[in-house]
């Protein structure tokens, strides 16, 4: 197949292609489009770059080695956040038991948030840049239950069914849990949100 | 209304730099799924692999083996065929009856008158005695390998000078 035509091409056309012709073009054009909203989900959730890099690696190479796991009656972006989410979770859950082993260990309030220098933009006030360390950290506090949603609603934008069929739950679950998400948010960033 | 509550924040959390992969990551990704395809598979690709060896080398010793070349080599065809000692029999009683009837033969055609008696009994005596000593060189006889596949007849050079007097009285009559 042409290679316009791959690039016109729905998600799930291109894993299906992936699946019966093993295109490894189709799969290249996969990792094209979906390597930054992973990448960005993962990095709020996580809040380190270099763990976020290999977390949506190995999601990829789960989508490599399981492409024919996938059936198409679900969206390849639903498939593919559930994989990477549960990878970032257990990453997250590897490093918590890192921390707690470690020696030297410093407070969350402490520890510095890991934005890559080339990611600043110099459009970008040092005062929003100081807003978006704000919220980075207040997103690490957040329990796992809360943050998910929240990142996938809010920053990442998807839709509450989309949200509901990543995590396996209910449509109302999520919605309450983002409302839960966003108060407790908020609660720990009073000294930005005065009223 | 809760949406309005949040609106700052959400709109905030919507605004967040975007961060993005490093420039190296397919380059990366493609080297791990390359890592991933060789440790995965490497005893599939390795049994793909010595297949034809297999093959060629069972048919190498197959051939070997029909074709071996040998300094010992006896043409099947020149080969003398072994002698069955199981098949050889040898019967007695019929051997005598043989000769009995040629004995009996031979009382039928001499002459029977009273005179000639005395001397007929030590002749018919004599041939007994001749008969059994012929009976115990029949007995003596050994069969040869080469009369194996053939009936040969076991006949005295008496009998073969009466068969070739038949033979001849045959022909004459026929001419």
């Amino acid at each position: 197949m042409i290679e316009q035509d791959l690039n016109s091409l729905t998600d799930e056309d291109l894993i299906i292609i992936f699946q019966q012709n093993n295109n490894e073009r189709a799969f290249e054009i996969l990792v094209k489009r979906y390597k930054n909203p992973l990448i960005n989900f993962v990095f709020r959730f996580l809040g380190d770059y270099e763990s976020c890099v290999d977390v949506v690696q190995d999601t990829f190479i789960k989508v490599y080695r399981y492409k024919n796991v996938y059936s198409d009656i679900a969206k390849f972006s639903t498939w593919i956040y559930t994989i990477a989410s549960n990878l970032a979770k257990t990453e997250y859950k590897r490093k918590k038991r890192i921390k707690l082993i470690s020696i030297s260990q410093k407070s969350d309030d402490e520890r510095p948030i890991e934005i890559k220098d080339n990611q600043l933009r110099p459009d970008k006030s040092l005062e929003n840049l100081f807003k978006e360390e704000q919220i980075q950290q207040a997103l690490l506090k957040l329990k796992i239950i809360y943050r998910e949603p929240v990142i996938l609603r809010d920053i990442q934008g998807l839709s509450y069914e989309e949200i509901a069929s990543i995590l396996s739950i209910e449509v109302g679950t999520v919605k309450s849990r983002i409302n839960r998400g966003r108060r407790k948010l908020q609660k720990l960033l009073k000294h930005i949100y005065k009223d | 209304m809760e949406e309005k509550k949040f609106e700052k924040l959400v709109n905030d959390l919507k605004n967040l730099s975007k961060i993005e992969t490093p420039d190296n990551f397919e380059f990366l990704l493609q080297n791990k799924i390359n890592n991933f395809i060789e440790k995965e598979f490497p005893e599939t690709r390795r049994n793909f692999n010595l297949i034809p060896i297999f093959a060629f080398t069972s048919i190498i010793v197959i051939l070997f083996l029909i074709f071996q070349p040998s300094d010992e080599y006896v043409d099947p065809l020149q080969i003398e065929p072994q002698m069955r000692e199981d098949l050889i029999v040898y019967d007695e009683d019929l051997s005598i009856s043989a000769f009995s009837e040629i004995i009996n033969d031979s009382f039928i055609e001499s002459d029977t008158s009273p005179q000639n008696f005395k001397n007929n009994q030590e002749s018919y005596t004599n041939k007994i005695i001749e008969t059994e000593n012929n009976v115990s060189n029949i007995k003596n006889i050994t069969i040869s390998k080469e009369e194996l596949n053939f009936v040969k007849p076991l006949l005295s050079e008496e009998e073969i000078k009466k068969v070739q007097a038949l033979k001849k009285k045959i022909l004459s009559d026929m001419n």
